[in-house]
């Protein structure tokens, strides 16, 4: 379980600064510190190691790696997990569901680093690795909220449109998945955010991305290099979070 | 050399990296409780602070853990203590959240009842919301500590304690003898201390959950 | 009914409750005595301020203007927890805490206020007796293991546990169905009789006010009392349109109406043929008939004195069996067969507790 995880369990509740205020402050308040930063490292006197990490081009090749990582990922997640959720709630296939989710949920005993690391000893590294990595680690929160989702859809609903003479196909397009789509959206949300967060241990398996500065941070003992991976890799999170939020709340059907 | 020879000949070494990663995690729950509980306790009938309280520590959790790690290198340096700092900041929110809900959903029936037999405020809060609440805390801080275990692991990347350095060993060594033992070893032993403490947690609650409240 | 002479007991003067934003205050300028060992209803519509009004005897509601006493002493602004643990209070949700077994929830005001474990042990076990329910096998049940009569039952024992002189009740038994309902009421007053508190019942419903009821305050609209009197007075002399429409649509009139003297159960009258023969054992109702048998007047009535009977015949209605009483100040009938020879007599309080459903079952 990573940290993003437990926001999934209470979506009512679930903490996020909401509504105006939180989508007009959040971007401002992002942009801010990303100006400090810049702001600092300016009045900073850069040495060699540190002006060759921060150049200009270095960073946005590593932010665009980040990206691309947590984009390509995501789409995956969703390319695989909601139809085998759909697959998973479906009659015939129900008594699968329990067994499922149970093992997915043992699953994620497992750390991220730790499935990352495994790969890259047994498979190889790179982006591809890095990549099905971070899919593994953040499929279970779409697929369990797309069954969860679902399996909620009132019974009276699904009959009342059985009985209306709808395709088992129609129903679940024009009423069991539109009705699930706010709780499959958290899942979703949850899944960037995850995504974001353990693209940026790729570095440790050669993929690249911000965790690069931060562990050439650590790893050459300077600040400034550290300073910026963290907070850029902070900011996108946040920024990830925020947009996703946006998403949520005009894609979602009105009435919900 | 097969994982069981590297079991039997390493288990001192993953036993001490165990108790290390347990400790530390433990260390941190229990500082977020206290934090989160009074917090829970202090903002009751303020729902504005609530929110507030609820909002930030819930967007605390957005911040990637590799991030923060790397944002409190330079206050705190390397070692245990950034480790145990940053998973209190994550342990905060389930804990507050299910705090928070665990006093608000006591019925109102039965806290208008309690008031008009006399009980004073603080009786209020500690024999009968704190009671009907803690099924709820308790589960909070179950969620917690699963969380925290598997976030310790990354505490290895600041040279922090626990089963995250056999992980990291492993990377390190890649392509040598026993790189994948150290990392199944490590990945493994991380899931086996969050599935045996998720069953000491499903046990506590059975003992400590009043007999009229189980479900 | 209660005795004009016993003290006032729950005293609220002048009392008045207004919320912020609105213009209407909730209960406005209400006064009202409560008498020692007397039930009183507070009786009226939904919003009307009755539950309002009860809730600030105990102060959950704190007044905005007025006074209350409490047994003559002014509790207006005295510490409100200390207060409430000398008043008993059941409510409609029950609200009995789900994690304490029925013993620990009766136990509550009792360890609340210092006793020591043996005293506490015995006086629950003495209110589970009470109020009909074996201790060895209620003590230690939670509360979700009981029926929602049970349940109550307990929160009637909590209230009690701590032998408040008072007891506020908001419709404690409204959420029950209607045969738990009415042996639950039959009940409370066997226990009434019993234990003598002073109590003060919130209900809307006009049946179980008058059933239980020694005296009723039907609340109008904007919380002001709009007639506080005996049932029957209500019944019968209604102050105003409000009060009789009130009390018209309910079902008690109707049952007074159409319920006849003979359904109830009547008691003996001795009867005397000369005024000289009247001593017969002490307090014994002694009625001087004439040679037909038909009554003449009391030699000792009801209320212990002499004077012109209430006749009625068993083919009357209730109603005009209450309606010849107030007008003869008696509170005993007699009741007369059609040759109008004496057959005995009925009481008051029979005829009122004939509006129930289990008419004349309880004399």
């Amino acid at each position: 379980m990573t940290a993003a995880t437990v926001r999934t369990t209470a979506p009512a509740r679930d903490g996020r600064l909401r509504g105006w205020a939180g989508t007009v402050v959040t971007p401002l308040l992002l942009l801010a510190v990303v100006a400090g930063l810049y702001a600092y490292l300016h009045a900073q006197n850069l040495d060699d190691i540190e002006r060759r990490s921060l150049d200009r081009d270095v960073i946005l090749r590593l932010l665009l790696q980040h990206v691309e990582l947590v984009a390509v990922s995501s789409v995956v997640v969703i390319a695989v997990a909601v139809p085998l959720g759909v697959l998973l709630t479906r009659p015939g296939l129900r008594v699968a569901a329990t067994p499922i989710l149970a093992v997915a949920n043992l699953g994620q005993a497992v750390p991220s680093i730790g499935v990352l690391v495994l790969l890259a000893v047994t498979v190889g590294t790179g982006f591809r690795m890095a990549t099905l990595a971070l899919v593994l680690v953040a499929l279970l929160s779409v697929l369990r909220n797309t069954m969860v989702g679902l399996t909620g859809v009132d019974r009276a609903l699904i009959d009342a449109a059985r009985g209306m003479g709808l395709t088992r196909t129609t129903v679940l397009f024009r009423v069991e998945l539109p009705l699930a789509v706010p709780v499959m959206l958290a899942g979703v949300r949850v899944a960037l955010i995850l995504n974001v967060g353990n693209a940026a241990l790729a570095t440790y398996t050669n993929a690249g991305g911000l965790g690069t500065l931060i562990q050439a941070g650590i790893a050459l003992n300077r600040l400034p290099v550290l300073l910026t991976g963290s907070i850029l890799t902070a900011v996108l999170a946040l920024a990830v979070d925020w947009f996703a939020g946006v998403v949520e709340r005009v894609v979602r059907p009105r009435g919900l | 050399m097969s994982f069981t020879e590297y079991l039997s000949l390493r288990w001192p070494e993953i036993a001490l990296r165990a108790f290390q990663h347990f400790e530390v995690v433990m260390i941190a729950v229990i500082i977020a409780t206290v934090i989160a509980v009074v917090l829970a306790v202090a903002c009751q009938r303020h729902p504005l602070v609530q929110r507030i309280a609820l909002g930030t520590t819930g967007t605390m959790l957005t911040i990637p853990s590799f991030a923060l790690f790397g944002l409190l290198i330079p206050i705190l340096q390397l070692g245990a203590v950034p480790s145990i700092v940053a998973l209190v900041f994550y342990a905060i929110f389930p804990i507050l959240r299910n705090a928070v809900t665990g006093l608000e959903s006591v019925p109102a029936e039965i806290e208008d009842a309690a008031r008009g037999m006399g009980l004073s405020r603080m009786s209020l809060l500690f024999r009968v919301r704190a009671p009907l609440a803690w099924p709820v805390v308790l589960n909070g801080i179950r969620i917690a500590t699963i969380m925290s275990i598997a976030i310790a692991a990354i505490a290895a990347s600041v040279a922090g304690p626990g089963l995250g350095r056999l992980i990291f060993d492993g990377l390190a060594r890649i392509g040598g003898a026993n790189s994948l033992n150290d990392t199944l070893a490590g990945v493994l032993g991380v899931a086996v201390l969050a599935l045996v403490l998720d069953l000491l947690f499903v046990l506590v609650s059975r003992l400590t959950t009043p007999r009229g409240i189980r479900g | 009914m209660a005795d004009d002479d016993t003290r006032t007991m729950i005293r609220l003067d002048r009392v008045s409750k207004s919320y912020p934003g609105q213009a209407e205050p909730a209960i406005a300028d209400l006064t009202l005595e409560v008498r020692a060992g007397e039930i009183v209803v507070l009786l009226g519509p939904s919003g009307c301020g009755k539950t309002t009004t009860m809730r600030m005897i105990n102060r959950l509601i704190e007044p905005t203007g007025g006074r209350v006493y409490f047994d003559g002493e002014d509790v207006t602004a005295v510490n409100a927890d200390h207060l409430r643990r000398r008043i008993g209070y059941v409510i409609q949700q029950i609200g009995l805490l789900p994690h304490l077994t029925v013993g620990a929830n009766i136990a509550m005001v009792p360890r609340a206020l210092g006793w020591d474990k043996k005293r506490t042990t015995a006086r629950v076990t003495e209110l589970l007796d009470l109020l009909g329910l074996d201790p060895r096998t209620y003590r230690k049940r939670y509360p979700k293991q009981l029926s929602g009569g049970e349940q109550q039952r307990v929160g009637v024992a909590r209230a009690l546990a701590a032998d408040p002189p008072v007891m506020l009740m908001d419709e404690p038994f409204g959420a029950l169905d209607p045969i738990i309902r009415d042996r639950l009421q039959d009940e409370f007053l066997a226990l009434q009789k019993k234990i003598q508190k002073t109590i003060v019942f919130v209900t809307h419903d006009i049946e179980e006010a008058v059933k239980l009821g020694d005296r009723i305050a039907i609340f109008g609209t904007g919380g002001r009392i709009a007639q506080f009197d005996t049932p029957a007075k209500l019944l019968t002399e209604p102050a105003d349109d409000f009060v009789a429409s009130f009390i018209g649509s309910g079902g008690a009139v109707r049952l007074l109406g159409l319920s006849q003297v003979a359904d109830l159960p009547i008691e003996d009258v001795r009867t005397v043929a000369s005024a000289d023969a009247s001593s017969g054992p002490d307090g014994a109702l002694t009625l001087l008939v004439d040679d037909g048998g038909a009554p003449v007047r009391w030699l000792r009535g009801a209320s212990g004195v002499a004077g012109r009977p209430a006749v009625v015949r068993p083919s009357q209605s209730l109603y005009e069996a209450l309606d010849a009483m107030l007008a003869a100040h008696d509170d005993l009938a007699v009741v007369v067969d059609d040759d109008g020879a004496v057959r005995g007599g009925l009481r008051w309080a029979a005829v009122l507790h004939g509006t129930g459903t289990e008419a004349g079952s309880r004399t």
